[in-house]
């Protein structure tokens, strides 16, 4: 069997990746990119993703290349995918096992490279770390500076305070 | 971690936004919390969409209550105060013990018709004071005070009977209002000025939202009607119950909207059930008739009845039959009958309502024709409709109630199989409770399992003691309203 038809990508940092056509086009931004252009020997530039995160990104397609696509505008209403909103499959739930660092980049690839599953399930990790803990918390967890004024917390907690008692 | 080069700060909103709508409710409010940026996105409408799904964890249920909000109400704003009313009330409601966050003490009136409107912001009221006027009441405002809504143009009267119609899909609030205004002095005696009948367009417009009505339609009607619920309002048709002589019950429908000046009664009904005085009539969307008397529920459909287009009762007119009779157990003859009001399904497919005589509950399904023909003056028979189903359960274990309402599923749900919810109040403990249906089947969403005894959810004792059967309820806003002893009411805030 001849091989697959392939793509070369290459990273901010300037590193090259040959993949399988099949696997790139995960990438609904590289798909596009290889409509418009056409087939070409040439790289594809990716100036946001630098080559840790790209061969991480890469890592995913490759798992998931005969996945079916998702619609490009599924109904909302009719995907399960609220329902699931706190599962994601063993495999994914490794994958995304990183540091918060490059779990940020893989989310800013993901959403740069235009590719909704490896999004949401970024996403859905940020949101299960989320779950379950308190503002300040979570201000600690992300490095989030608190930027209210004591009067506006003071009023905004009112607001939201009923939320909490249970 | 604080080396970090990258942070929540690097990743844009509309990925943020993403983040947001996998959370449940309360990590939503908690992520508000923590700064700005975060407060900011928490308003879009994106999460809220996403936290009313949540709530509304059944895939397939959401989008139907979705449907229910009109369009124009989903904005953020609009969305996150209902998910808010929603959870909030939810939480109350379902715990053992609910607590109102606030009770409101208000100044009544002396007439004896009143209405919480959907939503529980507008409650109305009649007055006797021979100006035949509405009072409107806020239940957002700070202080609770009567507003004249709308008074009898032909002066000398009072608010005899009140109906209306609310589409609930209608955003702002917009319905019609049926008011019969009659001089209560000349009760029995023949009057020279006859009753009138009225039918009012009442929309909440201006910033605010005050309500304002303008009348649409005035008529003289003929013949007393009872105290009891002698009204019924549906789309272009009002359906009349009066008595005749000896008392015999007498249903008249009339076309208000649309008709020429001067005609009054389209239909004239006499009804199988005879001497039996009706508790409750209703006018369903396709123009049937159910009527409720104490021993009895009746359907009438109209065109197959020899209906006459006369303002007086042909004698040769006959006793029209019922097209389906639902006679109570034995013993057939209830000493007390309460009628819950009648609801629509999501598309309005069905007919509910429900009632009971203390000793069992009857739930009613009705199934509707399926295209409205009520703006068709040739309408025909509804054909093949199935027959009303009708589920009962014993109340046995809790003698005594007295008071109910039936709520729809989309705004009460502790869980995705709640089916309909009533709530009762058992006047010997001043206690309001809430007992909810459930349906298991998804096929028979309307089959009753359980007993209410044993879904007996929670109960509320109230502060005071309450007048008999005057409670109301609006689920969607968590309201209560209720009548004490004294005369005076109260708004119960439960969300």
């Amino acid at each position: 069997m001849s091989a697959a038809p392939q793509v070369t990508l290459e990273s901010s940092d300037g590193e090259k990746f040959k993949v399988d056509k099949e696997v790139a086009e995960r990438s609904v931004l590289i798909k596009n990119m290889i409509e418009d252009v056409g087939e070409s020997d040439n790289p594809i530039p990716l100036p946001n993703v630098n080559a840790s995160v790209l061969k991480k990104v890469l890592e995913y397609c490759e798992h998931h290349r005969g996945d079916p696509l998702p619609a490009a505008d599924a109904d909302p209403s009719n995907d399960d995918n609220r329902k699931r909103a706190t599962e994601i499959s063993d495999w994914d739930q490794k994958f995304i096992q990183v540091d918060q660092e490059m779990l940020f980049e893989i989310i800013l690839a993901a959403n740069y490279m235009d590719i909704k599953p490896l999004l949401d399930v970024g996403c859905k990790t940020v949101a299960n770390m989320i779950k379950g803990k308190t503002p300040e918390e979570i201000r600690k967890l992300f490095n989030i500076v608190n930027d209210f004024t004591p009067e506006e917390e003071a009023q905004i907690k009112k607001e939201n305070e009923w939320a909490e008692d249970r | 971690m604080s080396n970090n080069s990258l942070s929540m700060n690097d990743i844009p909103d509309e990925v943020l936004i993403e983040v947001f709508t996998s959370l449940d409710f309360p990590a939503v409010i908690a992520l508000r919390l923590t700064c700005r940026r975060f407060y900011a996105i928490s308003k879009s409408l994106a999460v809220w969409l996403g936290a009313f799904r949540w709530i509304s964890q059944d895939a397939e249920e959401w989008r139907s209550q979705l449907e229910n909000i009109p369009q124009q109400s989903r904005s953020a704003e609009q969305l996150e105060k209902l998910v808010t009313r929603m959870v909030r009330f939810e939480r109350n409601w379902s715990s053992t013990r609910p607590t109102p966050q606030r009770i409101a003490y208000f100044e009544g009136t002396q007439g004896n018709r009143t209405a919480l409107l959907p939503g529980g912001r507008w409650f109305l009221a009649t007055t006797m004071d021979k100006s035949g006027r509405v009072l409107c009441y806020d239940f957002e405002a700070q202080e609770i005070a009567p507003k004249t809504l709308l008074e009898c143009p032909l002066g000398d009267r009072d608010v005899w009977a009140m109906a209306f119609a609310v589409d609930q899909t209608a955003s702002p609030l917009e319905f019609d209002l049926a008011l019969e205004f009659a001089n209560q002095d000349q009760f029995f005696v023949a009057s020279k000025e006859p009753r009138v009948m009225s039918v009012w367009r009442v929309r909440s417009d201006g910033p605010d939202g005050t309500l304002s009505a303008k009348v649409m339609r005035i008529f003289p009607v003929y013949r007393r009607t009872p105290v009891q619920q002698p009204l019924s309002l549906s789309g272009d048709w009002l359906l009349r119950l009066s008595y005749g002589q000896s008392y015999s019950p007498i249903l008249t429908v009339h076309r208000w909207r649309g008709h020429q000046e001067g005609s009054i009664a389209d239909f004239i009904l006499l009804p199988q059930a005879g001497c039996e005085p009706l508790e409750n009539v209703s006018l369903l969307p396709d123009l049937r008739i159910i009527t409720v008397s104490h021993s009895r529920v009746e359907l009438y459909a109209p065109a197959t009845h020899p209906w006459k287009p006369s303002p007086i009762i042909p004698p040769t007119l006959p006793r029209s039959s019922p097209t389906w009779v639902f006679e109570y157990p034995p013993p057939h003859r209830l000493l007390q009958l309460s009628v819950s009001r009648l609801v629509y399904g999501r598309k309005k497919t069905a007919a509910m309502f429900a009632l009971h005589n203390g000793e069992t509950l009857f739930n009613f399904r009705i199934a509707l024709t399926p295209a409205s023909t009520t703006n068709d003056d040739s309408s025909k028979p509804p054909t093949d409709l199935p027959e009303p189903q009708v589920t009962s359960v014993s109340l046995r274990p809790m003698t005594g109630l007295e008071f109910m309402c039936l709520g729809s599923s989309h705004t009460i749900r502790s869980s995705a199989n709640t089916n309909a919810a009533i709530f009762a109040t058992f006047p010997q403990h001043s206690r309001l409770r809430a007992l909810r249906w459930f349906s298991g089947v998804r096929d028979e969403p309307d089959k009753l399992v359980g007993t209410p005894a044993r879904a007996v959810k929670s109960k509320f004792v109230a502060p005071f003691e309450s007048g008999a059967g005057r409670w109301m309820v609006d689920e969607q806003s968590g309201r209560v309203v209720c009548m004490t002893k004294e005369r005076q009411w109260a708004v119960l805030y439960f969300a």
